[in-house]
Parts: C-alpha cells; sequence; structure tokens
C-alpha cells in the first residue's frame, strides 16, 4: 500500500487526507495476514562437524585401540600369575650344557674317589682290617665326603642354572609388561588422535554451523524488519497523529543476538572439543596411570 | 770206687722208648721241678666241701674281684652256669638256655659223609665228630659276659645272685664265644653262624653291636680254611685259633679298630680251653703238639708230646683243658687218655727252667691263682678245688701216686756192668718221705728187678748192693708231706762186659 500524502490546501484538509490516509494505512496494516516464516531459524550441523560426530561416533563404536589394551591387559594379567615354581618353566630356559658343564668337575672327584676307596682299602688291608665292617663305614664316610663334594658342585650348578633362568624368566617378564604398557600407550594415543581428530572437523564444523546460524539469524532479523516495516511506516504516519506509540507496542519487534551470546556459542563448540581431548587423556591415564 | 752223681736233668722225656730217655726221668706224676728239685704237687681241698657236684661237666671257669673287692667264680657246665659270691654257690643259668653235650660225639646218621656216595636213605656209619659244649667266660668290669655254644647266645651277669643271667640285647646270635678286649670291646667270636666272624661291640657299650660311623662296634671275617675255636687275651693283642691256624687280632684305634693278621698255619687248637695264657705267651695244644706264641708263632718242642698224642681221645680231645700256674711257671694242660672220655691226664711245661711232666688228674678246667690264693679247677667228678693247698686228694692219702721214675743210667754206652754199693742222698728237707726204688736189667728187653730202699736221713747213706748194664730209680713219697729232693750220688766201680 502505498502511502501518498497531500499536503496541499489547508491544514485541517491536510490533516484530514493525512489522517484519512493514515486510517486507511492503518487499516490495510491491521488487515496484513500472519505470514509465517520460511526461512530456517536453526543452522544444522556442517558437514564437516557432521563428520567429526560421526568419525568420533564410529571411533567409539569401533573400540579403537581396544585389541591392543586387551591385548595388554591379558599380559598384564598373566604376568599377575606369574610364579616360578614351574619347573618345566624353569628348565626350559635352564642351560641346555649344564651337565656337560658339570661332567668334568664330576668326573674329577670321581677319579679322587677311586683313588681314595683303592687306598683306604690297602690302608684297611695294611692294618688286616680289611673286608670288614668298619671298612666299609670308613668307605662309607669318604663315599659321604665325595658325595657331598658332588653334590656341592651340582648344586650350586644347578642353583645357579636356576638362578639365571629365573632371572630371564624375570626379565622376560618385565619385557612383556613393558611391551603391553606401550601398546596400550599406542592405544590410548592412537585412541586420543582419532578423538582429537574428529574433534577438530566438530570445531571446525561448529564455526561453520555458528556462521550459518548467524546467516539465518540475519535472514530472520531481515524478515522481522520486513514484517514491522509497516507498522514503523504506519507509526511513522500516525506520531503525528499521536498514535506512534500505539503502534510501536503493536509492531513486531526484532531481537539481534548480542555478542555476548555469539561468544557463549563459539566457546560451547571449544568447549566441547577440549572435554573430548580431556576424555581421551583421563582414560589413557586411566590404563596407565 | 767213685761216688758218681745221679745227675738226672729236670723233667720227664717220653718221646720213644724207655731207653731213649736214657739219663732222663721217664715218667712221672703229681710231682714237679720247682727250682731244679724235685718236689710233690700240692694237694687240693674241695672249694666248698657241702656243695653237692655240678649238673654237668663244667667247660668254663672264671675266677676275679668285684669292684668292692668281693670275690666271684663262675662255672659252666653243659647243662647249668653257676656263679659263687661270697663261697656260695648259685644257679644263674639263663632262662631258655639249651643243654649242650657233655661229651663229643660221631655224628652218623643221614647227612654225614660225603655227597652222592653211597646209597640214598641209609644211614651212614661214618661218622664226623661233633664236638661237647664250651662255655666261654670273660668279665665285663666286674660283670659277668658269659656264651655257651650250646646255644651261641652271649649272656651277661650283673652280680645280683637273685638274678639269672641274661641276654645281652642287640647282641649277634649263634656264637661260638666271645672274650672282652683290653679296649672295652666285646667280642663275639663265630657271630651270626659265620665260623669265620669276628664281630666287636662298640666300646664300653655291649648292647651295641652295628658298625656306624658314629661308634666302634665292627666285624671282620678270618680268612682262614678252619672254623673259629676260642680266643684268649695274650699280652696287649687278642689270639684268635681256629682249628687250623692262628689269627692275631691287634687293635688299631679308630676308623678301623680292630685289624686281623693269619700269624701262624697248621697251628689250630683242638678245643676251646686247650690253650694257657701267661702274659705276652700263649701256649696251645693243636692235632699235631704243642705251639707257643711269644710275639712270634713257633713250635714248642715237647719232651712228653708222644705220651699226648699217642693217647688222647682223639673224639673227645676237645674237652682239653689248659690252665696257668703262676706260682711254679707251670702251664697245665688237661686231656682225655684213649682209656676215658673225660680228662683224666695231665702234661704240665715249666717255662722257667724249660721241661715237661705228666701224670694222671682229672680235671677239666683250670683257673690261675689271682683273685683267690689259689689255682682253681673243677673236677670231673663235678667239684670245685683249691689246689696247691695240702698234700693229700681232698683229704685222701695220695702215697703211691706221687712219684718219679727214671730212664735207664748206664755207664758208658752200656756195654759194662755197674756196681753200685751205696747211695747218698743230698741233704734236703723231709727224705724220710720218699723212698726210693731201684730197679736194674741188663737189656732194654728185660723186666726190671725192683728193689725198695728207705732213704734214711740219719747217716745220709742207702746201703745196696746191685750189678747191671742198667739200673733206673724210682723215688716215691710215702708221706702225704711236702718234699724236695736234690742229687743222688752212687758209690759205682765198672763190672765186667759180661
Amino acid at each position: 500500500m502505498a502511502f501518498t500524502t497531500d499536503f496541499s490546501g489547508d491544514y485541517e484538509d491536510v490533516l484530514q487526507r493525512y489522517s484519512t490516509s493514515a486510517l486507511e494505512q492503518a487499516e490495510d496494516v491491521a488487515s496484513l495476514g500472519y505470514t509465517p516464516y520460511t526461512g530456517e531459524r536453526v543452522a544444522e550441523f556442517s558437514p564437516t562437524e557432521l563428520a567429526g560426530r560421526e568419525r568420533a561416533a564410529e571411533l567409539a563404536q569401533m573400540g579403537l585401540g581396544m585389541p591392543q589394551v586387551q591385548q595388554a591387559v591379558d599380559v598384564a594379567s598373566e604376568a599377575a600369575q606369574f610364579t616360578y615354581a614351574d619347573p618345566a618353566a624353569v628348565q626350559a630356559r635352564m642351560n641346555p650344557f649344564l651337565q656337560a658343564a658339570l661332567d668334568p668337575t664330576l668326573r674329577a672327584i670321581r677319579e679322587q674317589q677311586t683313588q681314595t676307596l683303592q687306598g683306604l682299602g690297602a690302608g684297611a688291608a695294611r692294618a688286616g682290617a680289611f673286608g670288614g665292617s668298619r671298612q666299609g663305614v670308613v668307605e662309607a664316610e669318604a663315599l659321604k665326603g665325595f658325595g657331598q663334594q658332588m653334590g656341592d658342585v651340582i648344586g650350586t650348578g644347578y642353583a645357579q642354572a636356576f638362578d639365571r633362568a629365573t632371572q630371564l624368566m624375570g626379565d622376560e617378564q618385565a619385557r612383556r609388561l613393558a611391551g603391553a604398557q606401550a601398546l596400550s600407550q599406542g592405544a590410548n594415543q592412537l585412541r586420543s588422535v582419532g578423538f582429537a581428530d574428529a574433534d577438530v572437523l566438530r570445531t571446525l564444523g561448529a564455526e561453520e554451523r555458528g556462521l550459518q546460524q548467524s546467516q539465518m539469524e540475519a535472514d530472520y532479523a531481515d524478515y522481522l524488519r520486513s514484517q514491522a516495516f509497516p507498522y514503523q511506516s504506519l507509526q511513522a504516519r500516525l506520531s503525528p497523529l499521536g498514535y506512534g506509540a500505539q503502534v510501536a507496542g503493536a509492531a513486531p519487534t526484532v531481537q539481534q543476538p548480542s555478542q555476548f551470546q555469539s561468544l557463549l556459542g563459539n566457546l560451547g563448540s571449544i568447549g566441547q572439543t577440549a572435554y573430548m581431548f580431556g576424555k581421551g587423556a583421563q582414560a589413557l591415564g586411566n590404563i596407565f596411570p | 770206687m767213685p761216688l758218681v752223681p745221679l745227675d738226672i736233668p729236670a723233667g720227664v722225656y717220653r718221646n720213644g722208648t724207655e731207653y731213649e730217655s736214657k739219663g732222663r726221668w721217664f715218667d712221672t706224676n703229681l710231682v714237679r721241678w720247682h727250682e731244679g728239685r724235685l718236689q710233690p704237687v700240692g694237694g687240693w681241698e674241695k672249694f666248698d666241701a657241702t656243695q653237692s657236684a655240678y649238673d654237668g661237666k663244667a667247660r668254663g671257669l672264671l675266677a676275679w674281684r668285684g669292684n668292692d673287692g668281693g670275690r666271684f667264680i663262675a662255672v659252666g657246665t653243659n647243662e647249668k652256669l653257676y656263679a659263687s659270691q661270697g663261697g656260695q654257690f648259685y644257679d644263674i643259668t639263663p632262662s631258655g638256655f639249651t643243654v649242650g653235650r657233655e661229651d663229643g660225639i660221631f655224628g652218623y646218621g643221614f647227612g654225614i659223609g660225603v655227597y652222592n656216595t653211597g646209597t640214598y636213605g641209609t644211614i651212614r656209619t661214618s661218622s664226623t665228630a661233633i664236638e661237647p659244649s664250651v662255655w666261654h667266660l670273660d668279665n665285663w668290669g666286674e660283670y659277668l659276659v658269659a656264651c655257651s655254644s650250646a646255644d651261641g647266645l652271649i649272656y651277661e651277669w650283673q652280680l645280683s645272685t637273685g638274678s639269672a643271667a641274661a641276654v645281652l640285647s642287640n647282641a649277634p646270635d649263634d656264637n661260638i664265644g666271645i672274650i672282652v678286649t683290653n679296649e672295652r670291646h666285646l667280642v663275639a667270636l663265630g657271630a651270626d653262624t659265620n665260623s669265620r666272624k669276628v664281630q666287636w661291640s662298640d666300646q664300653e657299650d655291649n648292647n651295641t653291636w652295628t658298625p656306624s660311623a658314629d661308634n666302634l662296634a665292627g666285624d671282620l671275617e678270618l680268612s682262614t680254611n678252619g672254623r673259629i675255636k676260642t680266643a684268649r687275651r695274650v699280652g696287649n693283642d687278642i689270639l684268635i685259633w681256629t682249628d687250623t691256624d692262628c689269627h692275631l687280632m691287634r687293635y688299631l684305634g679308630p676308623p678301623y679298630v680292630y685289624g686281623i693278621e693269619r700269624i701262624g698255619n697248621d697251628c689250630g687248637i683242638v678245643g676251646a680251653n686247650a690253650v694257657a695264657v701267661s702274659g705276652g705267651t700263649a701256649v696251645w695244644l693243636s692235632e699235631g703238639g704243642f705251639w707257643i706264641y711269644d710275639g712270634s708263632i713257633k713250635p714248642l718242642q715237647c719232651d712228653a708230646l708222644d705220651e699226648v698224642t699217642d693217647n688222647i681221645n682223639r673224639l673227645q680231645q676237645a674237652k682239653t683243658a689248659g690252665g696257668h700256674n703262676s706260682e711254679f711257671g707251670e702251664m697245665w694242660f688237661f686231656y682225655p687218655s684213649s682209656d676215658s672220655t673225660e680228662n683224666d691226664k695231665y702234661i704240665v711245661w715249666n717255662y722257667r727252667l724249660n721241661h715237661w711232666s705228666v701224670g694222671t688228674l682229672a680235671r677239666t678246667c683250670w683257673a690261675d691263682q689271682g683273685a683267690f690264693n689259689e689255682p682253681l679247677a673243677v673236677g670231673a667228678n663235678g667239684h670245685l678245688y683249691r689246689h696247691e693247698t695240702g698234700w693229700t686228694d681232698d683229704g685222701t692219702t695220695r702215697v703211691g701216686q706221687v712219684y718219679a721214675v727214671s730212664g735207664p743210667v748206664e755207664l758208658g754206652q752200656g756195654d759194662r756192668l755197674a756196681v753200685v754199693d751205696r747211695i747218698i742222698a743230698d741233704d734236703y728237707s723231709n727224705l724220710p718221705s720218699v723212698k726210693a726204688t731201684i730197679g736194674t736189667k741188663n737189656t732194654p728187653e728185660g723186666s726190671y728187678a725192683d728193689t725198695e730202699y728207705t732213704i734214711n736221713e740219719t747217716d745220709g747213706y742207702i746201703d745196696v748192693r746191685l750189678t747191671a748194664r742198667q739200673l733206673r730209680v724210682k723215688l716215691e713219697a710215702t708221706r702225704d708231706d711236702g718234699f724236695k729232693f736234690g742229687t743222688l750220688r752212687m758209690n759205682l766201680k765198672q763190672g765186667s762186659r759180661r
């Protein structure tokens, strides 16, 4: 509706005409129907943000690093049950050439034992005590000494071999634990990196969505302004008539998002990203304290 | 006419014929030469006149003092074991003791003889001698330890007259005998049915017999082809006899404790008690004669060996009992003659002057003086006697039993007759207790014509008138009294060569 004003004539007429025109305009304004806003008011996730979300969901669902973590947990559980009391396990780690290493010493002792027994027999024969039970006692004592000697050699050799084998077993366990720990750390790192990448996408996407949201809000504001224009125009027309205020009260208002609200929106996205980073680090921290 | 001393050396010579004993004494009974002079062997009397005879034959006798000085005697017979304390005898026969054999027997019957000869199922008449049972008695401290070959167990009696001897726990069974060493080991001979095995207990502990590193018990087997018979302490060592040889068991100390070496072959002993020991010297009778150990073994020359070996009852020879009579330096051996199943003869070696004498006296075992003032011996009649006391046979006269008979006395080689008209006796005590019987004959195969003369101490002269190629002198006690007879001198001249 075009608003035309003819200011010719006297004031009364002008006012009459002005008033009539304004009233007609007011009627027109009042006759305006409801025009819904057809634009988008809320920006959807941006493709980047969706990609980030999907990546995060995918990471969450696929359990990135979980096989390695489970493997590490298995190793740790196995290590918790580790014992040196398994002779076969120890035996398997002992020097396979141990007996061969001991044999020369044992052979020398046996030779000495034979010579000693021969000497005892000769001494007994010289003393007229050969073949008696006392010779048996003397020989038994000598044999006991040699037996102890051989036992010491064998025992010391096997003890050393055992200690070495258990040391090897301990080393193996330490290496396995270290490997498991590295595996777990790697898995956590891998998981964290994955989530971090997803968060970056989500952050970038959030930024894009923020821009899109701002655009939508701007469009919506334009829409509101266009909707308010007849009223503003009417208000301007009626203001001289003293009805401007009433028109202003009936006109639709436009609320612009403040800068603070925009900042909060941006900060929310950033915080969400930071939260994701924080959760990942915490998960790693729980596995590898 | 010169006075010729009839200087017959001490000791009997009975090897060979009577003529071979020319210039020696040919026969004796119950006499000895002490310090070179002939005198009667001392008499004997029952240890306890009220004591009845032992059951069985005594084959072991031991006299000792207890720690408090009390005197003990142990007598082992084939049936019993007796002990005396304070003169009264008690039966301390162990419970369950197996009565042994009194006599040696021939083992006729099945299983005797060489295997696979003769017909199966028939009793053999060829025989193996089975010896009579003997006791080995010794002291473990003041206690008595004993072992009879009858059951082979080792018993100990701890001086309690009200208690029987008891089997030593842990000691080996089926032993032949025992001996206690100077080092206080109890030794089992032929232990555990092994007739070569010598087993000893721990030192000072006769209940510990299993050898180990923390005791000194032990055993050895003799290297012998014989069977252990007996053992004796000789000096610091132990001599062990088998029926074929002799071994020396010597203390070595730990660890072997004892060593045994064979020191003599073919010198086995005839019986468990056929040995007499004096300090470091042992003399024993073997099948072929006497042997002596005085640091080494050698045959002991015996001038009367034939009297023993020709007359001993071989089946009963294991009963031979030796003993030391330290007062006179004599070693006595009682043996069964061929006419007896029990010891009835004796032969004595005087080691101081190295001569022998023989006689008749039935004793089955002997213990030297020491614990008692006189030697003790058990008669074949089962009574214990004190010897070398008085001059009678337990109150019965011995006149007619105490004598010495010389061998032939000749002039030169006997080619001339000797004419004697006076005999002068030496001046020793109690000569009226002796009568001299001079026998004369001209050939060894002739018979002596004996004439008795009483030795007159009043003037010292015995007037005789004798002419013969051979003379012999028999000096015989006429009273139960001691006498010492020195040298006879004869007023003698040569007769014709007729």
